[in-house]
């Protein structure tokens, strides 16, 4: 599939795995909330992660669009550009219900996503010991 | 100043757990609203049936029934004065916003939220909501004062001729009779239009002195 059958994303062009700075900056007074939601996030993600697996196993592109949709609202709260912007392609695929490579752009958002994870986990350490 | 923002009710709409649950908590902290969530369209018919609720918040897209769908259910029973909703969307769904305000939501918002940000809106809102209820009570007060002066002056004229025909000792006189017909027609006929303007939406006033208003029933 070419990138031009996709239309114009207005993601924030970054390739930081997870923005800490920009993300703490909205929790301004609510920091307990900050570290909350990151644990929070951690244990749902591999169940975000299977929804999309089973439906690119399945080609099922409605729910291939819904799940991809969903994790990409939940890591744009991480400003979590790189993994964002791999979601929001697979959201495009369900949507255009073209899966032709899903699968492939799918890998690339599971290693992105493991930087991210490692980067909320180091993230949080800090805080802890702090 | 009216404190808009105390005792009030959000519902969360969002078919995401974790967006849900964050929003949730961001709004108890920031401003100890009442939240009630839902994970989907239905659930959010169901609260509204039952829970008083002053704005949603509410993701665009969802499974099942889609953002905008609910949005046009929601709107016929409430405008957008009386429930005031505001969207939450991905920065890239950028038609769906145009989609959703032309479908009655009130404002939108984008992914990632900024909590100032969502405070802000709903803060206008709500109190946009609440000048509009005051502006309701003031209409209808001055409608109520309206018709109790046009009661009182279109039924008091043709009601004191009445009763001065009744006390006239001249009441065998077929003159003396007729005027008190007559003015007992102009009572029943006043009363019949009265009703008449009481069962249109609207009702024009006209001028009474004083700076007074009647209600125009001719």
């Amino acid at each position: 599939m070419s990138k031009k059958e996709f239309p114009e994303s207005d993601l924030p062009l970054t390739h930081l795995a997870f923005d800490g700075e920009a993300y703490l900056a909205n929790f301004s007074d609510m920091e307990d909330l900050a570290y909350e939601a990151i644990d929070s996030f951690l244990s749902i993600l591999p169940s975000l992660i299977f929804e999309i697996e089973s439906a690119i196993q399945s080609q099922n592109a409605v729910s291939l669009e819904i799940s991809a949709h969903t994790l990409k609202g939940n890591l744009s709260n991480f400003y979590a550009g790189s993994s964002e912007l791999l979601a929001w392609q697979l959201e495009q695929m369900g949507h255009g219900k073209i899966m032709d490579s899903a699968h492939r752009i799918f890998q690339e958002l599971k290693i992105e996503l493991s930087r991210f994870s490692n980067d909320l986990k180091e993230f949080a350490a800090v805080r802890k010991i702090a | 100043m009216i404190d808009c923002m105390a005792n009030k009710t959000i519902l969360v709409v969002d078919d995401s757990e974790f967006d849900r649950s964050l929003l949730a908590k961001a709004l108890l902290r920031k401003n100890n609203f009442n939240v009630i969530e839902a994970n989907n369209g239905e659930q959010c018919f169901e609260i509204l049936e039952t829970k008083p609720v002053h704005l949603i918040l509410m993701d665009i897209m969802m499974p099942g029934i889609y953002g905008t769908q609910v949005l046009l259910k929601i709107r016929e029973k409430f405008n957008p004065m009386e429930l005031p909703i505001i969207m939450v969307t991905s920065k890239a769904d950028a038609s769906d916003v145009v989609g959703s305000l032309q479908s009655g939501a009130n404002d939108y918002i984008t992914k990632p939220v900024n909590f100032e940000v969502m405070m802000s809106r709903i803060s206008t809102h709500l109190k946009l909501a609440e000048i509009s209820e005051e502006m309701s009570k003031l209409k209808e007060m001055a409608a109520l004062g309206a018709m109790i002066r046009t009661y009182n002056h279109e039924i008091n004229n043709p009601l004191a001729i009445a009763i001065g025909c009744l006390n006239s000792s001249l009441l065998k006189d077929e003159r003396a009779v007729d005027r008190l017909k007559a003015a007992l027609w102009r009572i029943a006929d006043i009363v019949k239009k009265i009703q008449v303007v009481t069962e249109k939406k609207e009702v024009e006033f006209q001028e009474c002195g004083n700076s007074n208003k009647m209600i125009k029933i001719k």
